[in-house]
């Protein structure tokens, strides 16, 4: 309904404009003039607010012509002059209001567009934070699940009767936590000598051996003997620093120094068959699981 | 005195001005341009006022000026027709323009406001998460002073 008077609004100012120009040469009696001109103040509203700014223009020119063509008429004397300025001057008045008022209210509104964008845009940097945060959050969760295992897995070594079963118990559980097909090994050397406890989801095996060279030692466990660093090996087919010496069952693994004061004392290796199963996150842990095996270690007084 | 007070006063001065020169100068000389005048307020009011309170006032004037006519103090009634119906067609035109620029800018407040609300929630879902956070962070720091 609303578009059907804007319609019709828009055909009566061309109509109105059209009228207008006639009544001027048409219309017999001067005193319709003032009333035909009068017509120009609809005619530029309407086309100023209905057809745009241009069209407003547009017929301001083409009514001031028109008024021009009356005040030569009422030079001539066929028309009052005064009724005719005073109508130009009203026509002006009125084109400069509408004028005002228009830009007023596109202002306005774009204003409230711009607001509108910088909502929008505040809300996908919002909608990229949560996304973030929430990220975080799960990768945090999950790393809280990791220190709480940990912990439960260290107060529960009271209950173990001797040194190898503490060792055997923290490596079972640890690898749990890392819950992928993997294995984890303890490698501790003293006085020459090598134990190797070994742990899968399934099993764990504790294994003594008289000397070093005997023990069947990785390069990249050597490595981290003589370095005292962690190493990290995300897909052993594209190591260049290490070979994997013919055993084709690692993969990926992560491996740290185990410290009792100062001292080496051993390795702490978690393997995949999987190559990229580790990150950093993997290796902080298990940093923080060496700390806990070098703790139970200077406790049994180990060194 | 505000603005909007400002622009009412003024119209309702043109409209007296309009009405009173309508009564007082000769009809011969100045024909119609006075009550023409009333435009203008026209104009002026729909900055601030709904087009059917203006419709009113545009009635009440042209109501003194048909009493006018009715005195003879007016003759040329015929044209003042046609005038009356040139300041109700531009007050007709400005209620459309009105009634547009309303819709759309009720439109656009309300997908402002829901917006707002919307990043409000989105605001607070995030102050949670951060708190969270925190509060799991603060824990895992307890954890690795431990080990």
């Amino acid at each position: 309904m609303k578009k059907v008077f804007e319609n019709l609004a828009r055909l009566f100012v061309f109509l109105a404009a059209a009228a207008m120009a006639a009544s001027i040469f048409v219309l017999p009696s001067h005193t319709w003039w003032q009333p035909a001109l009068f017509c120009s103040t609809f005619v530029v509203v309407g086309a100023y607010l209905l057809l745009g700014p241009m069209a407003g223009t547009i017929f301001l020119i083409y009514s001031t012509v028109l008024y021009v063509l009356a005040i030569f008429k009422a030079v001539s004397g066929e028309a009052q002059m005064i009724p005719v300025i005073a109508g130009l001057v009203i026509l002006y008045i009125s084109f400069f209001i509408v004028k005002k008022m228009a830009d007023s209210s596109v202002f306005m509104l774009s204003s409230t567009q711009d607001q509108l964008k910088t909502l929008e845009g505040d809300y996908a940097a919002m909608i990229i934070e949560k996304k973030n945060l929430t990220g975080g959050l799960e990768s945090n969760r999950v790393k809280l699940e990791k220190y709480i295992k940990l912990k439960e897995i260290y107060d529960s070594l009271s209950s173990e009767p001797d040194f190898s079963s503490k060792m055997r118990h923290i490596l079972r559980n640890v690898i749990d936590i890392f819950h992928r097909e993997k294995s984890i090994s303890l490698f501790l050397t003293k006085s020459d000598k090598v134990m190797k406890v070994m742990a899968d989801k399934k099993d764990d095996l504790l294994t003594g051996e008289p000397d070093v060279e005997s023990l069947y030692l990785k390069n990249f466990d050597e490595f981290i003997l003589r370095n005292r660093k962690s190493i990290i090996i995300t897909d052993m087919d594209k190591e260049i620093r290490f070979k994997s010496e013919g055993d084709d069952s690692i993969r990926s693994l992560i491996s740290v120094p185990v410290f009792v004061k100062e001292n080496v004392v051993g390795i702490l290796r978690v393997n995949s068959d999987q190559p990229g199963c580790f990150n950093q996150e993997d290796l902080r842990f298990l940093d923080i699981i060496s700390s806990m095996v070098g703790r139970v270690l200077e406790e049994e007084k180990y060194v | 005195m505000s603005d909007k007070k400002s622009v009412i006063f003024i119209s309702v001065l043109i409209i007296i001005a309009s009405l009173a020169m309508s009564a007082f100068l000769p009809e011969s000389a100045a024909m119609h341009a006075p009550f023409q005048m009333i435009v203008i307020a026209v104009i002026l009011l729909s900055i601030h006022m709904q087009m059917k309170d203006i419709i009113i006032i545009v009635m009440l004037s042209s109501a003194v000026m048909w009493g006018l006519a009715f005195y003879e103090i007016v003759i040329q009634t015929p044209q003042l027709i046609a005038e009356n119906a040139v300041i109700f067609a531009v007050s007709f035109v400005l209620g459309i323009y009105e009634t547009g620029y309303r819709d759309e800018k009720r439109r656009l407040t309300v997908v402002a406001n829901y917006k707002k609300k919307e990043a409000d929630a989105m605001k607070t879902e995030i102050a949670e998460l951060n708190r969270e956070n925190h509060e799991i962070t603060e824990k895992i720091k307890e954890y690795k002073k431990f080990f």
